[in-house]
């Protein structure tokens, strides 16, 4: 008797509990650790009364995959990066958003427009873009440096850092070489191979988190960082230099979408309207490092920044390339080049 | 008789129901996993083949497993040396000092292995050079694994029956004579354990050689990380885990062998 009272009286309790739950308004956010400030979450729940859940995962492809499990629910409103959102729309995974719900979407800056995962901006909004870097410190490092090509001097043998992702830095000697970091073409891969190689004396660190760490530390002199490693390194010491390399630029934009069967979706139209605002756009920025892919923010961007978070007003954006998905032969070619690069630099 | 078995059986059912689960069915699905074709899309199409191992037999995929090898057997080399003495040491000692001990070796196991590591790179970027070579990789993995070492070869050296020693020592032995007939064949079961113990981790312990050797070093753990988490070839890393697997119920089986060899030895003398 005991027994059902006690089941009785905890099952009350666990309704009552649901009961509370369902009455708050939520909004489950799916993206990486640390995207946005913790005030502008506090100020939209503030302003909204809309409560906001916020779950990571560690890697997009993390992400794809417990999306394509729960066909698409779960979630209202995810970020990730552009390659992985191709995936997600070619699986129907992201529904179509409802502009007339973002009044602050004339701020997106058109440049991250009308890119290869969304030509017709029917699914996304931008948020936030990243441009591959070369950073280093000018006390230590003799040359002035000005592109890809000078990560080969002899003068930095064993002082270069790379992120540690084989399309980014096989795609920058792409580049250097006047490819496509897109190429699928064997020949012109394994000829950047070839190149690759040469650039092993030089290579101490090879490392895709925190090498602005390393940079500090002095562990390595120069590194090819992505931007948010660059931001980072520059808020520790204002004396170091980064350097948009002159052969071009390889950069990775993030992206909001909403799942197709979003439990909310209201409520993520009503989030990426007030994350389009100016102001709260631009605080977000400067908390993740990232380079501001809304208009509307550049002006609010403190002027300490302002060279790293925002376009460069020449930017030759034709010369300019995203990462994106190549069919399975050219990256099987991508693994093997890489895996001699990595050993050759022991 | 027959009842009790069988209540024994029932005893045991548990642990086999476990065994059946978390064991043995993984390995299965492993192995089953590393016999099927890869899709574009990362996911599997359950279609045989033998491709995965044709796969492994690149030389990119040989050297690594070469690699990972010699940094084994150097980490295991280097344990040996630094934690036989250290555990034959510690078994001599009186009790309270052995305890002493024990709790040096147990503290840093209270902190988690990452924090340590992190801060070995912060001591080793100070007052070293040597950070992100093959020299920082080693030095950790020996650090790591050699409680291991030492724990394996006291609990056998512990047992060890001074009277032998004794008496091998007035029937005129020297003592390294006395050490080589006595005390080595008696720790042996340690000191193989110890090996098995140090010799298998060190050939995984991917994000040592990560974070130590700034990724330029690549085990057979890595191998199997990337094809997990950047290719998406989970039949591929099936078939290096198997692989592996059988690699390493090689070593356990040798060192199961050499125990009675190193046992008859001692009989024969």
């Amino acid at each position: 008797m005991k027994r059902i009272l006690a089941l009785t009286l905890c099952l009350t309790f666990l309704l009552t509990l649901v009961g509370c739950g369902k009455k708050k308004e939520t909004l489950t956010i799916y993206t990486w650790a640390g995207m946005f400030p913790d005030e502008v979450i506090d100020a939209f729940e503030e302003e909204t009364g809309i409560e906001v859940n916020y779950q990571n995962f560690d890697t997009d492809e993390n992400m794809l995959m417990t999306l394509e499990a729960s066909e698409g629910s779960g979630y209202d409103l995810v970020i990730a990066d552009d390659y992985i959102i191709e995936q997600v729309i070619s699986e129907g995974l992201a529904q179509e958003l409802d502009t007339s719900k973002i009044a602050n979407y004339k701020n997106i800056n058109p440049t991250f427009q009308g890119q290869f995962y969304d030509p017709d901006d029917k699914y996304t909004v931008p948020y936030g873009a990243g441009i591959m870097q070369i950073a280093y410190n000018p006390d230590k490092v003799d040359l002035d440096i000005k592109g890809y090509a000078d990560l080969f001097d002899e003068s930095l043998e064993g002082r270069v850092g790379v992120v540690g992702n084989n399309r980014v830095v096989t795609g920058v000697i792409l580049k250097m070489l006047g490819y496509s970091m897109n190429t699928e073409s064997e020949k012109e891969i394994r000829e950047a191979g070839k190149k690759l190689l040469e650039l092993s004396p030089n290579i101490n660190l090879i490392k895709d988190e925190y090498l602005n760490e390393d940079l500090l530390a002095g562990t390595v002199d120069v590194a090819l960082v992505y931007q948010s490693q660059a931001t980072l390194t520059a808020m520790e010491n204002s004396n170091f230099k980064f350097v948009m390399p002159e052969e071009g630029l390889g950069f990775g934009i993030m992206g909001m979408f909403v799942p197709s069967k979003a439990e909310n979706s209201d409520a993520a139209h009503q989030f990426i309207n007030y994350i389009l605002d100016g102001k709260t756009g631009a605080s977000c920025f400067e908390w993740m490092g990232y380079c501001s892919t809304n208009s509307a923010a550049d002006e609010y961007i403190s002027d300490d920044f302002k060279s790293l978070l925002t376009l460069p007003e020449d930017l030759n954006t034709e010369n300019a390339e995203i990462i994106q998905n190549i069919d399975q032969k050219a990256l099987d070619v991508h693994e093997s080049i890489w895996n001699a690069f990595v050993n050759a630099c022991q | 008789m027959k009842s009790k078995t069988r209540s024994d059986f029932k005893k045991v059912l548990p642990l086999y129901i476990f065994t059946l689960i978390f064991v043995l069915v993984p390995i299965l699905y492993a192995i089953f996993l590393s016999f099927m074709t890869r899709t574009n899309t990362w996911s599997v199409e359950y279609v045989f083949t033998l491709d995965n191992y044709r796969e492994l037999l690149k030389p990119i995929y040989l050297s690594t497993f070469a690699d990972s090898f010699k940094l084994a057997v150097a980490v295991t080399f280097v344990d040996i040396i630094v934690g036989y003495p250290a555990g034959l040491f510690m078994a001599r000692l009186p009790e309270k000092q052995r305890n002493f001990f024990f709790a040096a070796l147990t503290f840093p196991f209270w902190i988690n292995s990452i924090v340590r590591i992190a801060s070995i790179i912060v001591l080793l970027r100070t007052y070293t050079t040597i950070l992100y070579s093959y020299e920082a990789v080693v030095i950790t993995m020996v650090y790591a694994l050699l409680p291991f070492m030492i724990y394996s070869v006291y609990s056998a050296a512990v047992k060890l029956d001074n009277s032998a020693l004794e008496a091998a020592r007035m029937l005129g032995a020297s003592k390294f004579r006395a050490f080589l007939d006595i005390t080595l064949p008696l720790t042996a079961k340690g000191l193989l354990s110890g090996i098995t113990l140090t010799f298998i981790p060190s050939m995984c312990l991917i994000y040592i050689s990560d974070l130590l050797g700034g990724g330029k070093f690549i085990l057979a753990g890595n191998l199997i990380e990337n094809q997990l988490m950047k290719t998406h070839n989970l039949p591929l890393a099936a078939a290096i885990s198997v692989v592996l697997m059988i690699f390493t119920g090689t070593v356990i089986l040798i060192s199961n062998r050499l125990e009675p060899v190193a046992k008859r030895r001692r009989r024969a003398r």
